[in-house]
């Protein structure tokens, strides 16, 4: 039961973190899992055993959309852009993470 | 937001159905990651070897990846649901045998249901092809316990504006045959229906080429137009788009086509014309059948409106006091009941109730089949149950393979019905004359039936293989001990076979007794006399001149032919006599029998010579019944059994109502010979009647009789020429055998009886089969207890005489309750209607017969399996697993 909420809870913050970084442009899943490590100086790994699915979800709800283009003359590269529905939720999400990670702080801060 | 649903949507979709492009995509995409990351590490300095495998350790398992990419596809139920289903037709094709069975025989049941389903749809939307049909009724008087019925008069019909709290319109209606030509065709006969401007938005149908009736077609200054059916355009003006505008007379007036109905209508009956009623041309008379149609208010109880309309009968009698009988009621009839007899609409139900238990016997017989095949795949279910399957998996994957034969029966028994529905309808045009209209639409109530059937089917046929497949106890099949699952086993199975033998004797008493009610009908359809020789040919007035001595005319030239015998007039059909009421007959108290319906033919002279009938006292019409003379009639049997018991009626008088009050007294002069006045469906084929004479009446069009002296081709090449010849406009169309349009009648009954009739043989089919498929399990579950008991010493014939006895006591257990349905379905059956109500020694001979019926197939079923019980080697049946 502790082990489930565990992942929901690291389930759900992947989900945040691509849909932000997302909004800065699209990326292929390479590229999303490059950009959050960069960002959190190394100290987010992303598994890409999370990543892939987690990036199909959103697909799947229709967050993100993906579409091929081309990377050179011979490959192309599956990139990811946040659709209009994904920008609402990544607002509403952030506004939730906002809150939730105030009340834990202050609750470090004061207690 | 409907955007996302749809981007939802598509997603799913392509996930389910575009499997292939997306595995793909999801390669190529992991590949690419793959490379990205051993590009970067090149460009860190590692070597390129080691960069792709250090890249791929990195990436990890793809297999693993792959599978929780597919979960997010959210398709992995569906997707496990479609490789059960692709199991379990890899399963049919495995098991040909039980296939083959199992396929054949849900074929049979479920082709059966369709077949009839369809063609009685087909019938039904044939003979009442209008929408809300429920909500229509006919008013009219009635005296309970006679069947006698009236219009209202013209007097009465104000006082109908009172109803309007239960009904939402109402609308007039006159029927009457009519001669109908184009300027340049010959003219016809046939029926057309003068309507008052309600009736069209009663019906609900409208001309599908050119216009409906408008608000000044119904004023009496407004251009005579007219509405037209299909087929009668196509043959009067070739083409049903160019009948419009043009000229059309009917009965000598001119009307202007402005609409033609959609092709297959000719509602009611065979109506070809119809033409608005307007304003004042139409009086109620005897020479139309008049109807005054209601239409009930939505949500309106019709016992309520019934009410309503006797409370109003009894104000109309109130101030009419001499005008309407004692007794009378005014009441509502369905229109349906008009169409479709009782006994008929009756039938029909009863033939979807035995439809219903039919299909319940036929899932009963592949239960018990995939029953004993569970026992077979024990091994394999106990496999899967200690690799982790939850027992709803394993419901679901036998509901599946139940599935998946259920739609293999209803694809082959769709095949079937098509072919047996195009059989009868094929039939029913080309052999009995009757057009079927096919154009018929269905509403999704009609795929919600067929997909409520596939459900009902593969759940009634899937779920107690599959409580049994999930029961399996896994560890003790794995040991080879499976004697808890053969226990359970044998008493579901025994409890299935009780259930088919219940069932399928239940329907065969059921409709054993449907089939003996038909018979009777059928029987009376024997003809007391010969009309198989005669002709008749439809007559057309003649313009201008006395029509009686035209046809004394036509009497005269047809019979100097040597081709033809005698010659006859009547004004309907053979046994197409008219009702009127009669009344008063002087000295005799009729309070009861007071203003009867009964049949009446206008017949000429010799009508009763050209069927080589004698009279059976009396006299026949002759040269003294004169316009002017007394007026006489000779009655039927059954008319002076009724009105003159045990009393001679020559010499006695009576009268008939005619119109607005006059009547025509009428002195009994004859006794006709048996023969029958009226025909309708084979129920009432004799009814009080009397003949009058032609001479004394005004007679217009009608129908000749001809009795030809030796061959029939000559007799109507001789007609030909003469009608033709004494009036141009005569139709020469209209010469059929006498006996046409009572063949016609019959057949509707003969076709209930005849689907009553394959549905007992395909439900005796059936249940022996299932008594067979059962027997047959027994023996070979208990086939090592057989080996050891002959082992032991036991003989062949006491083991032969164990499965009989066991089939016996199994067959008296399934008989007992099916007797008991039997007889609730008799109940049923009187209660529905009183036709179905047979006395106690019908009910014996019924119950019998299904009895006997069901004793000779399980007879059959029990002794083949145990015939193959003698055949059993010790060795062999204790190797037996």
């Amino acid at each position: 039961m502790t082990g489930r909420k565990k992942k929901d809870l690291l389930q759900g913050t992947l989900e945040l973190l691509v849909l932000r970084v997302l909004s800065a442009g699209s990326l292929h899943g390479y590229g999303i899992a490059k950009r959050i490590e960069q960002i959190s100086d190394e100290a987010l790994s992303i598994q890409k055993g999370s990543l892939y699915p987690a990036l199909h979800r959103l697909e799947g709800r229709a967050l993100i959309k993906a579409e091929w283009v081309l990377r050179d003359e011979k490959r192309a590269s599956k990139v990811y852009s946040l659709t209009q529905a994904g920008k609402s939720q990544l607002e509403a999400e952030l506004e939730q993470w906002n809150a939730f990670t105030s009340a834990v702080n202050s609750v470090i801060r004061e207690a | 937001m409907g955007k996302t649903l749809r981007e939802r949507l598509v997603f799913f979709l392509r996930s389910l159905f575009n499997r292939r492009a997306k595995e793909r995509e999801m390669q190529l995409e992991m590949e690419e990651h793959v490379e990205l990351r051993i590009e970067e590490l090149e460009v860190q300095g590692l070597p390129s070897k080691e960069a792709r495998r250090k890249a791929l350790v990195e990436f990890g398992g793809v297999d693993q990846l792959k599978e929780d990419c597919r979960e997010s596809w959210g398709i992995m139920i569906i997707d496990g649901y479609l490789k059960d289903l692709k199991f379990a037709f890899r399963m049919i094709f495995k098991h040909k045998l039980f296939s083959v069975v199992s396929i054949l025989t849900l074929s049979i049941g479920m082709g059966a249901f369709i077949s009839y389903f369809t063609l009685i749809d087909l019938g039904y939307g044939n003979v009442l092809p209008i929408k809300e049909p429920d909500r229509l009724y006919l008013l009219e008087w009635n005296v309970p316990g006679n069947d006698n019925d009236r219009t209202l008069t013209k007097n009465e019909i104000p006082y109908l504006d009172s109803l309007s709290s239960s009904f939402e319109s109402r609308s007039h209606t006159f029927s009457f045959e009519a001669s109908i030509r184009s300027d340049s065709t010959h003219a016809r006969k046939s029926p057309v229906l003068f309507q008052s401007s309600e009736y069209a938005d009663h019906v609900g149908v409208y001309p599908n080429v050119g216009r409906k009736f408008l608000d000044h077609d119904f004023e009496p200054d407004g251009v005579p137009v007219a509405i037209m059916s299909h087929r009668m355009a196509t043959e009067l003006y070739g083409d049903a788009s160019k009948a419009l505008g043009n000229n059309l007379w009917v009965d000598s007036r001119s009307y202007n086509v402005v609409g033609i109905m959609p092709e297959g209508f000719s509602f009611p009956g065979y109506t070809s014309l119809w033409l608005p009623i307007r304003g004042g041309e139409m009086e109620f008379s005897d020479s139309y059948d008049a109807a005054i149609i209601l239409k009930l208010g939505l949500g309106v109880n019709s016992k309520r409106a019934k009410l309503e309309c006797r409370a109003l009968g009894e104000r109309l009698m109130a101030d009419f006091p001499t005008e309407i009988l004692d007794g009378s009621v005014l009441g509502l009839r369905p229109l349906q009941d008009v169409f479709l007899p009782k006994v008929a609409v009756n039938m029909i139900r009863l033939v979807y109730v035995g439809l219903g238990l039919f299909l319940c016997l036929t899932c009963a017989n592949v239960s018990t089949l995939m029953l004993s095949r569970a026992a077979q795949r024990e091994h394999e279910l106990a496999i899967r149950s200690a690799l982790g399957a939850s027992g709803t998996r394993i419901i679901a994957q036998s509901m599946i393979e139940s599935l998946a034969l259920t739609l293999s029966g209803l694809l082959l028994g769709t095949l079937l019905s098509l072919w047996f529905s195009e059989l009868v309808i094929s039939f029913v045009e080309t052999k009995v004359g009757i057009p079927i209209s096919i154009s018929r639409s269905y509403d999704w109530s009609y795929y919600a039936l067929f997909l409520g059937v596939v459900a009902f089917v593969t759940t009634l046929c899937g779920w107690a293989p599959a409580r049994r497949a999930a029961s399996v106890e896994a560890t003790n099949v794995l040991h080879g001990d499976s004697r808890g699952s053969n226990k359970k086993l044998g008493r579901m199975s025994r409890l299935l076979s009780s259930a088919q033998i219940a069932i399928g004797c239940g329907l065969l008493i059921g409709l054993s007794q449907i089939y003996f009610l038909a018979l009777p009908a059928l029987l009376d359809a024997q003809l007391e006399f010969d009309a198989k020789n005669v002709l008749s040919v439809g007559m057309e007035p003649v313009s201008g001149s006395n029509h009686r001595e035209y046809l004394k005319q036509v009497k005269a030239e047809l019979e100097s032919s040597p081709a033809i015998d005698t010659v006859s007039y009547s004004d309907g059909q053979l046994m197409r006599s008219k009702k009127v009421r009669i009344d008063r007959i002087p000295d005799r108290d009729l309070e009861a029998g007071a203003g009867q319906k009964v049949a009446r033919m206008i017949v000429g002279l010799d009508y009763f010579r050209v069927f080589d009938l004698e009279l059976a006292g009396g006299r026949e019409f002759d040269e003294r019944d004169m316009v002017n003379s007394e007026p006489v009639a000779i009655v039927n049997r059954h008319f002076a059994e009724k009105y003159f018991p045990g009393e001679d009626p020559i010499g006695k008088q009576f009268f008939q109502y005619k119109g607005e009050g006059e009547k025509i007294w009428m002195k009994i002069v004859g006794i006709a010979p048996e023969m029958q006045m009226a025909g309708h469906m084979g129920t009432q084929s004799v009814l009080p009647g009397f003949y009058a004479a032609a001479a004394q009446r005004s007679v217009r069009g009608g129908y000749l009789s001809v009795k030809p002296s030796k061959d029939r081709a000559a007799a109507v090449k001789a007609i030909r020429e003469i009608l033709a010849r004494l009036n141009p406009n005569q139709p020469l169309d209209r010469i059929v055998g006498a006996m046409y349009h009572i063949d016609l009648d019959f057949s509707i009954m003969r076709g209930i009886t005849g689907i009553v009739f394959s549905l007992l043989c395909i439900a005796m089919f059936l249940a022996s089969i299932g008594i067979f498929g059962m027997m047959r399990f027994s023996v070979r579950q208990r086939t090592k207890e057989f080996g050891v008991r002959l082992a032991i010493g036991a003989s062949r014939g006491q083991l032969s005489r164990s499965i009989l006895l066991q089939g016996i006591k199994q067959i008296a257990v399934g008989l007992f309750f099916g007797v008991i349905i039997g007889m609730a379905a008799k109940i049923v059956l009187s209660l529905a209607h009183s036709d179905f109500s047979a006395t106690r020694s019908e009910t014996i001979i019924q119950t019998l017969t299904g009895l006997a019926l069901f004793a000779l197939i399980s007879s059959v079923a029990i002794a083949i399996p145990a015939k193959s019980a003698l055949r059993i080697q010790p060795m062999e049946a204790l190797r037996h697993d």
